[in-house]
């Protein structure tokens, strides 16, 4: 099988995308393997930036011998070009997000959301493998009767955070400030406003010598970035900073800044930068949902059912506490542990050694 | 509700000392939660949504320059830095004003420019919903072979 060709169809690409990322991880864990990769996404979909690492999903023509692999998360042409396409199928599988949060802000999303649930069925009927990146979504999957669903974790690689921090961010976040640092996607099921809002309790009741620094493209949901900033003006808190889309050196300046690390998401498939800022060596407090308390693996913070005034009260109690804290960074370097010894290739090779043959 | 730290949950000692902090807490918005931004997240659709921002647009449109929002550092040093803000505010008040005064105008024509051009789409588009329903009308008493 070593030699064969892996298609990698995405519903779009960009750099600092979640599942682009992936992609690109997964990439070089193919060739590592001795296969070669290639990543497809729709024409109109591939940042200008991006260009040479993806192909236009019209290029894609697998052979029977070759392994396709669709990355799941939202309706898209890539779908299609799955559900014909000649080799050994594999579904990818990264959550949808439920098509409820982007109703207010983007009827389109909301739209091809919902679609991609409905074709969830259809989709899985045609796939050979099925694989999830976390046991929450193969959980999901197994709900839905696909009994065979693999679990393959997003793949963590320090080295894109382990370079010099751009010095420009780097020195706007110095001083002697607290920096509570958020990265991700600026999307509705992330429930940025609520941050905001404990960021707001704390900057005003315990130091205002402070900052929310929210680091993450805002493209997916404009009218909801719009609604954070109006919300941030509305409590009066000149600083939270919107940096938007950071290039690896902005996001190791923004992780070598920070003191703390929120998330405080409704719906998350596993959370990827749970384990960046557990890697940089920053206390995290995340709202347990979803893949949420696998990503942590029982290190950091986990709280549910806590209002933001609560949740700012417990943002002081880890940045004073010492004993707290040093407990929770050791139970951090403990998770890392186990996350910097997984064979990816090991595991890739013997998912792949699953995939039933053609027909 | 529940509080894990480190793998272990502790709730029951987390919650009481977060508790006692925050029932201290000053409160911090003061808008009622039909002028807040986040009413927009009962918004139907994208449309209402526009609309309700369009609305809530008025309430912010004013910079605020009540008070000196100047952070305290801790000791001798930092009561001194912050009597020293303090005095350059005093000095800079009048020219401060003045721009803020200038910006407040800004936003308030920007946002009345924005309630014309809104009005006027609505104009158009209704005068156009209006001649599409005329011209369906026509088209349907028409005879099959007259529609081409």
């Amino acid at each position: 099988m070593k030699g064969a060709l892996v298609h990698q169809l995405t519903a779009g690409f960009a750099r600092g995308d979640a599942i682009s990322h992936e992609a690109m991880a997964l990439g070089k864990v193919c060739r590592d393997a001795g296969f070669q990769s290639r990543i497809y996404a729709p024409a109109g979909r591939i940042a200008p930036d991006s260009a040479g690492d993806v192909c236009p999903l019209s290029e894609c023509r697998p052979s029977a011998e070759d392994i396709v692999i669709l990355h799941y998360s939202i309706e898209s042409k890539a779908t299609d070009v799955f559900l014909r396409a000649a080799g050994r199928r594999v579904l990818l599988y990264h959550n949808i997000t439920p098509a409820e949060f982007y109703e207010p802000y983007d009827s389109e999303v909301a739209g091809a959301l919902r679609r991609a649930r409905e074709a969830l069925p259809e989709v899985l009927r045609a796939a050979h493998a099925v694989w999830a990146d976390s046991a929450f979504n193969a959980s999901e999957l197994q709900a839905m009767g696909a009994a065979r669903a693999r679990v393959f974790p997003l793949i963590f690689s320090p080295e894109p955070l382990d370079i010099p921090p751009d010095p420009a961010l780097f020195s706007r976040f110095a001083g002697e400030w607290t920096n509570i640092l958020f990265v991700g996607r600026i999307a509705p099921n992330k429930r940025i406003e609520d941050l905001i809002e404990a960021f707001a309790w704390f900057h005003r009741n315990i130091s205002q010598s402070s900052r929310l620094i929210v680091a993450g493209s805002d493209r997916s949901a404009p009218a909801y970035f719009a609604m954070l900033r109006m919300y941030a003006l509305e409590l009066d808190l000149d600083s939270v900073l919107f940096v938007r889309f950071v290039s690896p050196e902005g996001l190791a300046a923004c992780y070598r800044s920070a003191h703390l690390f929120v998330t405080t998401s409704l719906h998350e498939g596993y959370c990827l930068p749970l384990l960046e800022a557990m890697h940089m060596g920053v206390p995290v407090i995340a709202h347990g949902v979803g893949g949420v308390p696998e990503a942590l693996g029982g290190a950091g913070v986990m709280y549910d059912g806590l209002d933001n005034r609560q949740l700012a009260a417990l943002f002081a109690e880890v940045l004073s506490n010492p004993e707290l804290r040093s407990r929770i960074l050791e139970s951090q370097r403990q998770r890392m542990r186990q996350i910097y010894a997984r064979s990816v290739g090991a595991e890739f090779l013997s998912l792949v050694s699953e995939i039933a043959p053609e027909g | 509700m529940k509080i894990i730290i480190a793998g272990t949950d502790r709730t029951e000692e987390m919650l009481r000392a977060i508790e006692t902090r925050a029932r201290t807490f000053a409160p911090v918005s003061k808008y009622s939660p039909q002028d807040s931004a986040l009413a927009l997240r009962s918004a139907a659709n994208p449309d209402e949504f526009a609309e309700r921002f369009h609305a809530l647009l008025r309430h912010h449109r004013a910079i605020n320059t009540d008070s000196l929002d100047a952070p305290r550092r801790p000791g001798a040093i930092g009561a001194v830095i912050y009597m020293a803000k303090q005095l350059m505010w005093r000095l800079l008040r009048h020219q401060h004003h003045r721009v803020t005064g200038q910006q407040n105008a800004i936003n308030e024509l920007l946002t009345a420019a924005m309630d014309l051009h809104r009005d006027a789409t609505r104009r158009k588009i209704e005068s156009l919903e209006k001649r599409i329903s005329e011209l369906e009308a026509e088209l349907s008493r028409l005879r099959p072979e007259e529609r081409r």
